[in-house]
């Protein structure tokens, strides 16, 4: 695969998530209105010139709950 | 979520971290709701659906509500946990620093506090999701008071209108 069409496919695939990502981000902030907003009422992706919407619900894999504890600590840490 | 995005990898590692640091203090300081919940919620958003995505969620928030914070610590300060009964940040931050006289905002003590309460929620929401994938997961550990729905029969349709799951008597006389 050529650089540039991996670094064309790795865009894709971002472009992908987000439209996803926005989807399920709305849903959380406001059950309909928001999600209308960012989504548009009627609108696919394709219509949208964008890619096929990423997969919902997404893959989850088992964490350690007492990494993810150190991990949100230390990045409040660095963050405030 | 860095965490997550090391040990699933996408969709997570698209989502730039410097996306979530407008949440901190109630959302830019607004004292709105804690920061600490705005990133589980998405993830259990992102991968549940259905009536366990609502139960989870609904699960996590009372949990913030009734756990004293901070169970996380470590060690560098010997720090009073305190049960906040709200997710406001306003008053979960000025409930916790009235009550323990660790106040003010700015003291290294509350920002401790607030770093160990995120690690707290962080590990509830990773040992949900965990028992959601096992298929183990089973709601009602931790619920909403039940003062608020007993004020809402009322006060959901008439005057002065509410709506919410928080203890309304936190801010409003009890007039039952």
């Amino acid at each position: 695969m050529s650089d540039s069409k991996a670094t064309k496919e790795k865009e894709i695939s971002r472009r992908k998530f987000l439209v996803g990502a926005g989807a399920a981000i709305a849903g959380v902030a406001l059950a309909g209105g928001i999600h209308n907003f960012l989504r548009g009422t009627n609108a696919s992706p394709a219509a949208a010139g964008n890619v096929e919407a990423a997969k919902w619900p997404v893959e989850y894999k088992k964490l350690d709950p007492d990494v993810a504890a150190e991990r949100a600590y230390l990045g409040y840490k660095e963050a405030g | 979520m860095g965490y997550l995005a090391e040990e699933v990898g996408y969709p997570f590692n698209q989502l730039p971290l410097e996306a979530f640091t407008s949440f901190q203090a109630g959302i830019e300081g607004w004292g709105s709701i804690c920061g600490a919940l705005i990133a589980p919620i998405q993830l259990i958003g992102m991968i549940a659906e259905g009536e366990e995505k609502s139960a989870m969620v609904n699960e996590l928030i009372a949990f913030y509500t009734q756990h004293p914070f901070p169970e996380y610590q470590t060690g560098e300060f010997d720090l009073p946990r305190v049960a906040v009964g709200s997710t406001l940040c306003h008053v979960s931050v000025t409930r916790w620093m009235n009550e323990t006289g660790m106040g003010p905002r700015s003291r290294p003590e509350r920002k401790e506090r607030c770093a160990g309460l995120t690690a707290d929620v962080c590990k509830f929401t990773a040992q949900m999701l965990n028992k959601y994938l096992e298929g183990t997961f089973k709601p009602g550990e931790y619920t909403a008071p039940a003062v608020a729905g007993e004020c809402l029969v009322c006060h959901g349709e008439m005057e002065p209108f509410a709506h919410g799951k928080e203890n309304c008597l936190d801010c409003h006389e009890d007039h039952r």
